[in-house]
């Protein structure tokens, strides 16, 4: 049983920082432009097409960790442009309301062009590790590592860089801000462009391990919902620090009931924490 | 004097003419039996046209509209033209609730064509009963003809159970006895496992562990870490869909497929067997109907072609266009209910709503052959519960190809019924 365990913790620890890239790209959007983005599912689909498309016609998935990135942020740039800066100010359901729209405008676009079926990108690191009696993907490790990479570079480029010093700035008090000089409406679309860079990256990680389809951002939009809102809407820290948690809880409840009931208790975990701290674990009040 | 006689004749013509077509659009002054020979047959269709189940939802509702099509080129039913009325359920209980109340309250549907979401079926089947319309049910648990069914349901399809005794057959003890069973946590995937237990536990089947997880799943590894590869033979996986790729990957990334076989019902539908890559060498599934043209008996072969053609299918299942993997194994399903209605009606002389007592009962025990209108074969409608009992498909994938292991006919899957819906009330 304590093998179990281990297994459990050491994979929900590596599906967390998997989870926690996608959230990030949430929360961001939503601290900063004050955006529930619904649509982060659909971006983390096309990240994962885009993997898709990269393993398919350039021979190789590992293209689509550069390319992926750079179509999400043409797409953020665009979605940003003609919807979000419109959105911004509204009250949150009418941002749930158009985001929702985008979710689904994007999604059936993908319908239309990738198609209905599911597809499978084959793991681009085929090695497994002996570990505790059994095997581990090496790939799920290396997803680990990049996640974690990533999130540090994240949080580098907003303590030590200008732009980070501008986003930080213009998230406390976006008004001063502009007083300031800061090009706010730039900072923005940056932020936007930014989350929606993070999901793609998410959907290229995850496409080798769960298949593509194109309706495959329902099922994880709920779970980075469940993380942003464990966390505190806008905390980086606390969405890596929620998503780490819930997996691994969700993981070792798994190792004693069945996985309907562990993941009731990954909900009800999450019902705590906020009966106790309501604005989430890193949340401000 | 006498234009103006003639113009007199001509308002009175006109009135007369008016007060007559409002007649008859109230379907006042004729009897039933009149009215009912130049109004159309409406066939509502519920569809998972999209969510998890859509591979199957396009294809069921490609080939019902292609039936119906077919038949109204043909000159209807009774010389009465068939019009078909699709609703996407979303492969979701509530949704299709809603657009089952729909077909039948606002579009006056007379038969309804049913989804392949179990739930969906099951939840219907009270709704039917208490409308009193015929439904044609497309899920594969097994009480949809049994306990969960009534006197208004019929499957034109084999469910779960029979092919689990025809993978029990046809795969036998010989990859093993110890199982483990994971399966997607609604009536489906809940029959899958319990059927699987039923078949191979009289054979010496040992279950080593049992567990739902919810569909839409994206992790299996914390389930799969609970399965010791030493001491399992055979994954049971009830899951469809993207779900069961990510099974069969999942297992196999962590090592799991190395001598232990994955089996599952009808699972790869609207997957291509590529996708498995070199996991599919471990995968059996069940089938309904034949996935590649070659599988089909050669007296067979121009009904199949001809369904296919009429679908847009090619040969091996695909879309002939976009050579997108298709639903061979589930699809004929619908078309074949569309024919359903037709026998039934043909043989009760239904006219109206009111004739579904004769319809149901025309239909109880009817034997058809195989032909343009039955297309995977010959088939009877059992009068107990309503179930179809016919040929029954199990394969394997092996070099990313299906390979078909072996057939059972209806005869050879047969299983007593624990329900008599001939005594109910129609």
């Amino acid at each position: 049983m304590v093998e179990l365990i281990i297994s459990q913790v050491v994979n929900g620890l590596v599906w967390g920082l998997i989870l926690a890239l996608i959230s990030i790209g949430l929360t961001l959007i939503y601290g900063q432009l004050e955006i529930v983005n619904v649509a982060h599912g659909a971006l983390y689909t096309i990240g994962a097409v885009v993997a898709y498309y990269c393993f398919a016609y350039l021979g190789g998935w590992a293209f689509s960790i550069v390319f992926s990135p750079i179509a999400l942020v043409i797409l953020g740039l665009i979605i940003y442009g003609t919807t979000i800066r419109y959105s911004q100010g509204k009250p949150p359901i009418v941002t749930v309301i158009i985001t929702y729209g985008l979710l689904f405008i994007m999604e059936q676009t993908v319908f239309l062009t990738y198609g209905g079926v599911p597809r499978s990108i084959p793991n681009p690191i085929p090695y497994n590790v002996p570990f505790i009696g059994g095997d581990y993907p090496v790939y799920r490790i290396f997803c680990a590592v990049f996640s974690g990479l990533v999130l540090l570079a994240l949080i580098v480029f907003l303590k030590r860089t200008r732009y980070g010093l501008w986003i930080r700035a213009t998230r406390q008090d976006h008004e001063t801000a502009m007083n300031m000089g800061i090009p706010v409406s730039r900072v923005y679309a940056l932020v936007f462009c930014l989350g929606s860079a993070l999901a793609g990256l998410g959907g290229v990680l995850a496409a080798p391990i769960t298949s593509v389809t194109f309706n495959m951002g329902h099922a994880i939009l709920i779970d980075a919902f469940i993380v942003v809102i464990m966390a505190g809407f806008g905390s980086i820290i606390g969405t890596v620090v929620a998503s780490l948690i819930i997996e691994v809880v969700i993981g070792v409840s798994a190792a004693f009931v069945n996985p309907v009931m562990a993941r009731v208790v990954g909900m009800a975990l999450m019902v705590a924490v906020l009966f106790i701290r309501p604005e989430g674990l890193f949340g401000e009040e | 004097m006498k234009d103006r006689k003639n113009m007199k004749t001509r308002r009175e013509f006109l009135k007369t003419s008016v007060v007559g077509a409002g007649a008859l659009s109230l379907g006042l002054g004729f009897p039933a039996i009149v009215r009912g020979k130049s109004e159309p047959i409406r066939i509502g269709s519920l569809m998972d046209m999209t969510g998890a189940l859509y591979a199957f939802g396009t294809w069921g509702h490609r080939s019902a509209e292609a039936a119906v099509k077919r038949i109204n080129a043909q000159g209807g039913i009774g010389g009465r033209q068939v019009v078909y009325i699709m609703e996407d359920s979303a492969t979701n209980v509530q949704t299709g609730l809603r657009k089952l109340r729909k077909l039948i309250e606002q579009d006056g549907c007379d038969f309804i064509v049913g989804p392949c979401n179990s739930g969906n079926n099951i939840s219907a089947a009270p709704i039917v009963e208490q409308a009193g319309i015929p439904f044609f049910a497309w899920g594969t648990a097994l009480s949809i003809t049994q306990e969960k069914g009534n006197r208004f349901v019929f499957r034109g399809i084999n469910n779960i159970r029979h092919g689990m005794i025809a993978l029990a057959k046809i795969m036998g003890a010989e990859q093993g006895k110890r199982y483990y069973a994971l399966g997607a946590d609604y009536e489906w995937g809940r029959s899958v496992i319990a059927e699987f237990r039923r078949v191979m536990d009289p054979l010496g089947g040992k279950i080593m562990g049992e567990e739902y997880s919810p569909v839409g799943t994206e992790d299996f590894v914390p389930y799969l870490n609970k399965i010791k590869a030493d001491e399992v033979d055979i994954l049971v996986g009830g899951y469809f869909t993207a779900d069961i790729l990510k099974l069969v990957n999942q297992a196999y990334e962590k090592g799991l497929l190395k001598k232990m076989q994955i089996v599952g019902g009808a699972m790869p539908t609207g997957i291509a067997p590529k996708e498995f890559g070199p996991a599919g060498n471990s995968v059996w599934f069940t089938s309904y109907g034949p996935q590649l043209i070659s599988d089909v008996p050669e007296a067979m072969k121009p009904y199949n072609k001809n369904y296919r053609a009429a679908i847009g299918m090619d040969d091996e299942g695909r879309d002939a266009k976009s050579l997108e993997e298709g639903s061979p194994s589930y699809s004929w399903t619908t078309w074949e209910h569309v024919y359903w209605i037709k026998r039934g009606i043909e043989k009760s002389g239904w006219k109206s709503k009111d004739d579904a007592g004769k319809f149901i009962a025309a239909l109880e025990g009817m034997t058809v052959e195989a032909s343009d209108e039955f297309p995977q074969g010959p088939k009877t409608m059992r009068g107990k519960d309503h179930q179809v009992f016919t040929d029954q498909r199990v394969y394997k994938i092996q070099d990313m190809k299906y390979v078909l292991k072996g057939v059972l006919s209806g005869k050879e899957t047969e299983y007593p019924s624990e329900v008599d819906y001939t005594k109910q009330k129609a």
